[in-house]
């Protein structure tokens, strides 16, 4: 598992427990509300809205994927905390649904982001959000299968809560 | 900080007659303007008005980086009242923020997480069922975040334009909001420690991944560091 996916599980098993206290100013009240501030609180710190993205061709030789394309792996990183926790009703809700993850990323990763951060960088969000993105996502997918069994045979913990 | 408060305690203190005759007035005229140097060219932060002085206490600001003092006794005098003073003050907090952010490490995302999460629920459309969202204007504006602190200071100095909530509730929800934010990025660089980033993992390695990647492109290298920390499972997970 890696850092994205740890820091959305947590932030998700942390904002569900809070629906039980059901006090206004948390701001949640059900899972699928939940799982859209747990991505958005993740979109806010992935620092997306200072620097524009360098190249394509460059983004490999970064040291984090592209902001936006984080904001997709988040996406998936929450639909396997979902499985996880055994929420399959609001996992057919929210990821699950493609309609959902559409909606998503049009109102939080294009309309947000560009109101947020105050700019608006057309080709960046094409690039990030169309077929170069999806492209290099596999690729950092396909990079981590060739290096997943080391990084768990450095990893302190015996077993990784998400897949034991 | 703490110099300020001290020294006109002890000025103070100095007024009873034994401290004043163990207490030369040269001396006293030192610490002085000693005191007066300190609040005059540290970079201040207003937190309030002194208890027992009335003035405004100032604290030092490692983030204040931006700004003179003569830029800050420059806007303090063209603001005359307690409350434009604030806004003025609270304004240049961001821009300092701001300049910090510039760095892009952990820290500056830790201070900028509160602007951008009250940038958001400022907007009507993001979270609408939190509080009331229709006090939102749907058509405000925020200065586009920039890397250049001073440049960003200059169109907040233009145009003030703050970003909070005018809904309460959002308001409240917001300071939330920000703390589960700050707890994403806790996280993230919690599992780092515990899983590593690739280049921890091969310094303490035996068969050294860096010899690895060598024979490979160093695209694919790049791609790999980046695995460790964001991973798109999509296929290989089959979701």
């Amino acid at each position: 598992m890696d850092a994205d996916s740890f820091a959305v599980f947590q932030v998700l098993r942390r904002l569900i427990a809070l629906i039980d206290e059901a006090k206004p100013h948390h701001g949640v009240k059900t899972p699928e509300q939940a799982v859209e501030v747990a991505i958005a609180c993740g979109a806010v710190m992935v620092g997306a809205f200072f620097a524009p993205e360098s190249d394509p061709e460059r983004w490999a030789f970064r040291s984090h994927p592209p902001g936006l394309v984080r904001h997709k792996m988040m996406i998936s990183a929450a639909d396997r905390a979902l499985r996880t926790m055994k929420l399959d009703q609001v996992r057919e809700a929210t990821t699950g649904d493609p309609s959902w993850v559409t909606r998503m990323v049009e109102r939080i990763f294009v309309r947000l982001w560009r109101s947020i951060g105050g700019v608006d960088r057309e080709k960046e969000l094409a690039l990030s959000l169309g077929s170069e993105g999806d492209l290099h996502a596999t690729r950092v997918m396909d990079a981590w299968a060739s290096v997943a069994d080391t990084v768990r045979a450095f990893s302190p913990m015996p077993k990784y809560p998400l897949y034991p | 900080m703490d110099v300020g408060r001290r020294v006109p305690l002890r000025c103070r203190g100095w007024t009873s007659s034994c401290r004043r005759k163990a207490m030369s007035s040269s001396m006293l005229r030192c610490t002085r303007r000693a005191w007066t140097r300190v609040t005059r060219t540290r970079k201040t932060r207003w937190s309030g008005p002194d208890s027992w002085s009335g003035r405004l206490r100032t604290e030092s600001s490692w983030f204040a980086t931006s700004f003179s003092a003569k830029r800050v006794r420059r806007n303090e005098s063209r603001t005359s009242s307690g409350a434009q003073t604030l806004r003025v003050r609270s304004a240049r907090w961001r821009f300092n923020t701001m300049a910090v952010t510039s760095s892009r490490s952990i820290s500056a995302a830790l201070c900028s997480s509160k602007i951008f999460v009250h940038r958001m629920l400022s907007m009507p459309e993001a979270f609408p069922w939190v509080g009331d969202a229709s006090k939102e204007d749907p058509n405000r504006l925020f200065h586009p975040v920039m890397t250049d602190a001073s440049a960003y200071m200059q169109a907040m100095r233009r145009d003030l334009r703050l970003a909070k909530p005018k809904d309460e509730v959002r308001e409240q929800c917001a300071a939330m909001f920000n703390l589960i934010a700050n707890e994403f990025v806790v996280a993230h660089e919690s599992w780092h420690a515990v899983s590593g980033h690739l280049g921890w993992c091969a310094s303490n390695s035996s068969t050294s991944l860096d010899g690895r990647a060598g024979r490979v492109l160093r695209d694919v290298f790049g791609c790999r560091r980046q695995a460790t920390t964001a991973r798109a499972t999509g296929a290989r997970d089959g979701c």
